[in-house]
């Protein structure tokens, strides 16, 4: 923890304020994430992890408050400005948000389409490369509507690492998947952890939090009520964190 | 007295709602097309998305377009035969129909088929990929929603739209010579003289001018109300239907504008 603690961080988030009509869904919020850690989001629905994770990306803007990525603030950044983040950040969505109307081949090739100058032959290379790293070989030519959930979870990691991202986001990755599945997502994300590659990670899944993360924020009420180790977390005296993680009323 | 209040202040308030939707609509119609406007000068460009586009919504629309400018051209060509009959005119069918089909029918019906079937379409298609968050993924993967799916369609629909009238128009036309050989036994070659020959060059380019802002209108149309679905496949059916509904509105109060305005110029 105080390694880290030294390092400068790679993304910081200070004060943080944001609201969707009259709901208010973030009162303030300070955070740091250091290179090659994974940092966990935990708290109850609606309370804004994926509102936060969105901001990282650009996806959505703070009402007040500043997020910098590598120093530069990322709040203030039009869509074309933002666009060498969004190389250098990867978001994995709940679902996988893949593009229905293209295979498993096409949503991979997608970004290396878009950013790069590889030529086709090297785009399937990397396409094939990157789905056998994700036991995904042989679905090149499937369609998101023929794959298992599981599958599409995987097939969405893959699109968003084929960049090679310094950072991952991942929203909610495992919500919903059978065991095998989750396994197969937290290898995944162990494996790029030691790559390292730096994550942040939004979920409800105990078992994810505590076997691949570094660091744990919990939030509530629209602000960071608990933040440190996932040991630290796990033997948090604050009532609200321990009763959440025990699965009790708070 | 109660329910009679209750009645007006619901009334105001289903007033009031529409007033604000159109408000909406009328804001976030204008800003898409001032993104698009600003996106279209910008690498990169998507040719492929455009020449893909231009199949989907034009060419695949002009089974529809084909039979609506026939029909028309038929029903047209009859009621004229035997009103006109009445009082003699029966020859000049030809130009009524030629004139009307060229000038008014032949845009406003192909681009209400194309807005019920293309309209429809663009709203459900950006509907879904938004409810499903494929178009944040788009954005996510440092790509603009706007130059990949805003752009292609509105261009694909500024260039088809006048084609397909200009099919429309020679459909129509031929609709009417054979019913009028069939039915009122005007002979071709006269209907031909009287159809096309005494049609001149502004009829013919108000109606491709039209088409090409009711091309404009279908797709902003489109594009906004599937950008802005909300709600999952609720969402998705409520957005195709106000795509339709506002682009067939639109299409037939801005007929009336256009028509009094091209009326204005050509007298000059």
């Amino acid at each position: 923890m105080r390694e880290k603690v030294e390092k400068k961080p790679l993304i910081e988030i200070r004060g943080i304020h944001k609201r969707f009509g009259n709901k208010i869904v973030h009162r303030g919020i300070d955070l740091d994430v250091y290179p090659g850690e994974v940092l966990a989001l935990m708290g109850g629905s609606g309370c804004g992890k994926s509102v936060l994770l969105r901001m990282i990306v650009g996806l959505e803007k703070p009402d007040r408050g500043t997020i910098k990525f590598n120093g530069q603030h990322i709040e203030t950044l039009s869509e074309d400005e933002l666009v060498p983040i969004r190389k250098k950040i990867a978001y994995v969505f709940q679902y996988g948000a893949l593009f229905d109307s293209f295979s498993v081949e096409e949503n991979l090739a997608y970004p290396l389409r878009e950013h790069t100058a590889l030529n086709e032959h090297q785009i399937h290379n990397k396409v094939t490369t990157t789905l056998d790293k994700l036991g995904l070989r042989g679905s090149e030519k499937l369609y998101p509507s023929g794959l298992s959930g599981g599958m599409q979870r995987r097939v969405g990691v893959a699109r968003s690492i084929i960049m090679n991202p310094e950072v991952i986001l991942y929203d909610e990755p495992t919500t919903g998947l059978d065991p095998f599945n989750t396994q197969q997502i937290l290898k995944i994300m162990l494996h790029l952890k030691q790559t390292g590659a730096t994550s942040v990670l939004v979920t409800h899944d105990m078992h994810a939090i505590f076997s691949v993360t570094d660091r744990v924020a919990f939030l509530k009420d629209g602000q960071i009520l608990a933040l440190g180790t996932r040991d630290e977390i796990k033997n948090s005296p604050i009532r609200e964190v321990s009763s959440f993680i025990h699965g009790e009323s708070y | 007295m109660d329910k009679a209040k209750k009645f007006f202040f619901l009334g105001y308030e289903s007033s009031l709602m529409i007033l604000i939707d159109l408000m909406d609509f009328i804001g976030g119609s204008f800003n898409l097309f001032y993104a698009s406007f600003l996106a279209l000068f910008r690498r990169p460009f998507y040719f492929k998305l455009l020449i893909e586009q231009c199949y989907i919504l034009g060419v695949k629309s002009s089974s529809i377009v084909f039979i609506t400018a026939l029909s028309t051209g038929m029903v047209m060509s009859l009621q004229f035969g035997f009103g006109l009959e009445r009082f003699g005119g029966k020859l000049y069918v030809p130009k009524v129909v030629g004139l009307s089909i060229m000038r008014e029918l032949g845009p406003v019906l192909s681009c209400l088929m194309i807005a019920a079937r293309v309209g429809a379409g663009i709203a459900a298609e950006i509907g879904s990929m938004n409810v499903t968050q494929q178009i944040d993924a788009i954005r996510a993967l440092g790509t603009d929603p706007i130059k990949r799916l805003v752009i292609p369609r509105v261009l694909a629909l500024l260039i088809m739209t006048p084609l397909l009238t200009v099919f429309a128009d020679l459909v129509g036309i031929f609709g009417g010579m054979f019913i009028s050989n069939a039915e009122l036994f005007i002979h071709p070659d006269f209907y031909y003289h009287e159809a096309i020959l005494s049609l001149k060059t502004s009829d013919f380019l108000v109606g491709i001018l039209k088409t090409s802002f009711f091309g404009l209108v279908i797709a902003l149309t489109g594009c906004y109300y599937g950008m802005n679905t909300q709600g999952g496949t609720q969402g998705v059916g409520q957005s195709t239907t106000k795509s339709v509904v506002t682009s067939s509105l639109l299409i037939v109060v801005s007929d009336f504008v256009m028509t009094k305005l091209f009326w204005i110029f050509e007298r000059k």
